[in-house]
């Protein structure tokens, strides 16, 4: 294929690097990054990551997390703290100084993820391109890795499921998380919150693209990890913190 | 050891209580109510390309590897390959109820059990896959 | 010395069989718990996405942690070389591997998937402590059965001092992977602590020594040899000492915990404001599973009634520590961005509740009915049991 395609892309990549405006302002280049062909593995060469403007969030707003369900098709079943929960809506506040954000949190897609070197079957796993993902072929529901996620990133299917989206199985007695879209990743695309956001606050992009509109902003704003102490290199990051 | 043994008695009758109740309440296949002859999966008129992606015979005696082949490379490297996932299975492979609905695999109609039914060979995939074509999704709503 | 006379146990008509009954009856229950649970999933038990292990865990790693120390007397035997507790060598190896049997039950049979155990066998993330941990329980038993081996066919007992040194180190290991499975999750400030094994180790050490005092006698009520009062006394003591050792970790890890700005509110949580919490650690842990027993275990007067109370408050104290540990620890915020205030739909900033339901506890008291059935088992088809205890003061 692909040629013309991936430089169709490259295109839309600089050019979304282009539009760059104001500090903090920035258009989001959805298929900015060089998608790989469907049919051939990822490459290491990529990091996918996230970037998260808080400062454009809006509180109350949960066009992400509806979104995020839309895509993977998990919802509630009114088990209250059992519900499955993939991303959430973080409603912060400092009590020194009375500011207080607003910020999706989800699977952080850590580059040295606890969950990972915690899991004993592997069926938590990084991929090369540096998504995290649960293996739901070998997961065995021993929750290890929910009592090591520092974000609490993960849920556990604590009820049986009939109503699965074709591309995210799910099933009762696995451990499940944000997976960046992986589906739509490998094809091309980025995670469905992304681009549902209405503030286009959410940027996905190949953060080892030193182009990428992701790399850019980073470039120029300093953002900061959550739990920046356990030194865990997140893929997801955020500005406005 | 004589004063033990009607205790072992009633660990071994314990034991095989235990161990029917727990076949009863796992076998969520259904039986099958096909006899061995009418066992053949046949494609069902649902499959727009008329054949599949091997032979059937081959098909019949390694779909597993294929699958077990795909899960494999599509989960830990990311290859979505036309034609080798599930949902291109389910997509060609799904039977129709009398209202025109992909049954699911509870249903002993379902093509999988036609031939896992009768050869009593558990399979696990569903416990987690959808076991239809998605476009069947708003059917199984609307019947609601 | 001379050879120690061992016979199987023959128990007074009935009341055996009247035992045997109870217990199997408890396992049924259990496994029936356990059925209800995995057909329905884990909703029907008090654990949730925030408290993601609960009362199983509980029972399980309390019989875990106590297998380790049930070893303690054949260590004594063997490894320290005191004839004195060499009759008693074979019932402490046999209850051993009984309580880890049943702890790993009771943790298999929670799982989400339990029918993958094959997975978890032929998949392992080196990475993980729960991947070492598998090792070092299949090893205990491969260890242990191998020690018993030698303490019972009497023409090996040549290497029953290096099969029970082996024994002894390997349980040491294996209660600090089990302690480590806490101690190496740096997410969560309540258990991320190297402190964690050594207090795992001395928690096993006088648990599982309680356990043995209980077991061994109600053994001999159920046809097993009298137990001399002295031999009570003695074990009684030892007992003492192993709680106070067990209390010592506990002081430290929360000292150093208070010792530092950023662990002042979790102390607090755990120690004053956590709701049950602290009393489980006061009144269960602390005065009911440590002082309480130390009295009783280290003061002048001393009965065996006494010491059979301080044993069976030293299980219930233990019970509650375990509790406190495991549920205390994770029922704590834990936050995205310390400092701030936090509200979200899905509990961030708010303290995790957990209320166990019947299913899990039944589940949880089939281990420990396991593990006593497989006892009196061995103890009815092998010579694990002396014939008297008298001749061996």
């Amino acid at each position: 294929m692909n040629t013309d395609r991936r430089t169709f892309l490259k295109t839309a990549i600089a050019a979304g690097g282009a539009i760059t405006i104001a500090p903090g302002v920035f258009l989001v280049a959805e298929a900015e990054a060089e998608a790989k062909p469907a049919e051939e593995p990822f490459s290491p060469k990529q990091r996918w990551g996230l970037l998260i403007d808080s400062s454009r969030c809006r509180a109350g707003c949960s066009s992400c997390v509806e979104a995020c369900q839309k895509e993977q098709g998990w919802h509630s079943d009114n088990l209250g703290a059992a519900d499955p929960q993939w991303i959430r809506k973080v409603e912060a506040s400092d009590p020194r100084t009375g500011v207080s954000i607003s910020l999706p949190v989800m699977c952080q897609h850590c580059a040295h993820p606890p969950c990972v070197d915690v899991c004993p079957t592997g069926a938590s796993f990084r991929r090369v391109d540096g998504i995290v993902q649960v293996d739901r072929h070998l997961c065995i529901g021993c929750r290890y890795c929910m009592m090591a996620c520092p974000y609490r990133a993960r849920s556990f299917v604590h009820e049986n499921i009939d109503d699965q989206r074709t591309h995210t199985p799910r099933g009762k007695g696995c451990v499940e998380a944000c997976n960046l879209c992986s589906h739509r990743v490998d094809t091309g695309g980025g995670p469905a919150c992304a681009e549902a956001c209405p503030e286009g606050a959410m940027t996905f992009g190949d953060l080892n693209d030193p182009n990428s509109a992701i790399s850019q902003a980073l470039h120029k704003h300093h953002a900061v990890q959550l739990r920046p102490e356990l030194k865990l290199d997140n893929g997801v990051q955020y500005l406005g913190i | 050891m004589r004063v033990f043994r009607p205790f072992l008695l009633f660990i071994a009758v314990a034991a095989v209580l235990v161990g029917a109740g727990t076949m009863l309440a796992v076998a969520e296949t259904p039986a099958a109510g096909t006899t061995l002859a009418s066992a053949e999966p046949m494609p069902t008129a649902s499959a727009s390309s008329g054949h599949c992606i091997m032979p059937t015979p081959f098909m019949r005696r390694n779909h597993m590897q294929l699958l077990m082949h795909d899960r494999r490379t599509e989960v830990h490297q990311g290859v979505r390959e036309q034609g080798h996932n599930l949902e291109d299975c389910m997509n060609c492979h799904a039977v129709r109820d009398e209202q025109g609905r992909a049954v699911p695999i509870t249903d002993s109609r379902h093509f999988c059990n036609k031939c896992h039914g009768s050869a009593a060979v558990a399979i696990d995939c569903f416990s987690c896959h959808r076991s239809t074509p998605e476009s069947g999704r708003a059917n199984a709503e609307a019947s609601r | 010395m001379a050879a120690i006379a061992t016979a199987t146990l023959v128990s007074p008509p009935r009341r055996l069989q009247t035992v045997a009954a109870a217990l199997a009856m408890v396992i049924v229950i259990a496994l029936a718990s356990a059925l209800y649970m995995e057909e329905n999933g884990h909703w029907v038990t008090g654990m949730t996405n925030y408290v993601v292990w609960g009362l199983p865990h509980v029972f399980a790693i309390f019989l875990i942690v106590a297998a380790s120390g049930a070893l303690n007397v054949a260590s004594i035997a063997s490894v320290f070389g005191r004839t004195t507790y060499k009759p008693l060598a074979p019932l402490s190896g046999l209850l051993a591997i009984a309580l880890l049997a049943g702890g790993l039950s009771v943790l298999v049979l929670d799982l989400g998937r339990p029918d993958r155990l094959l997975v978890a066998m032929l998949n392992q993330n080196l990475s993980s402590i729960f991947a070492w941990n598998i090792f070092l329980y299949s090893g205990f038993f491969a260890v242990v059965g191998v020690y018993l081996w030698t303490m019972l066919a009497k023409r090996y007992s040549r290497f029953t001092t290096a099969a029970g040194t082996a024994a002894f180190v390997w349980r040491l290991v294996l209660t600090t992977g089990t302690g480590s499975i806490f101690g190496f999750l740096v997410a969560r400030d309540a258990f991320h602590s190297a402190i964690m094994a050594p207090l795992f180790i001395a928690m096993s050490l006088a648990y599982g020594l309680a356990v043995f005092l209980l077991v061994l006698v109600a053994l001999s009520k159920l046809g097993g040899p009298d137990v001399p009062a002295e031999l009570i006394g003695r074990l009684g003591k030892l007992l003492g000492i192993l709680v106070a050792a067990q209390l010592y970790f506990v002081a430290v890890f929360h000292l150093t915990n208070l010792y530092a700005a950023k662990g002042i509110a979790l102390e607090r949580y755990l120690l004053l404001e956590g709701g049950i919490y602290p009393w489980l650690f006061w009144v269960g842990q602390v005065i009911l599973g440590g002082v309480l027993p130390l009295v009783l275990c280290l003061g002048r007067r001393t009965t065996s009634a006494s010491l059979l109370l301080a044993a069976a408050l030293v299980v219930l104290g233990g019970l509650a520590q375990v509790y406190f540990i495991v549920i205390g620890g994770q029922s704590y915020p834990m936050s995205v961005l310390p400092d701030w205030v936090l509200h979200s739909s899905f509990g961030d900033g708010e303290i995790s509740r957990y209320v166990p339901t019947l299913p899990e506890g039944l589940l949880g008291l089939g281990g420990m009915a396991l593990a006593l059935v497989l006892v009196l088992v061995g103890c009815s088809v092998l010579r694990i049991l002396p014939t008297s205890l008298e001749h061996h003061k």
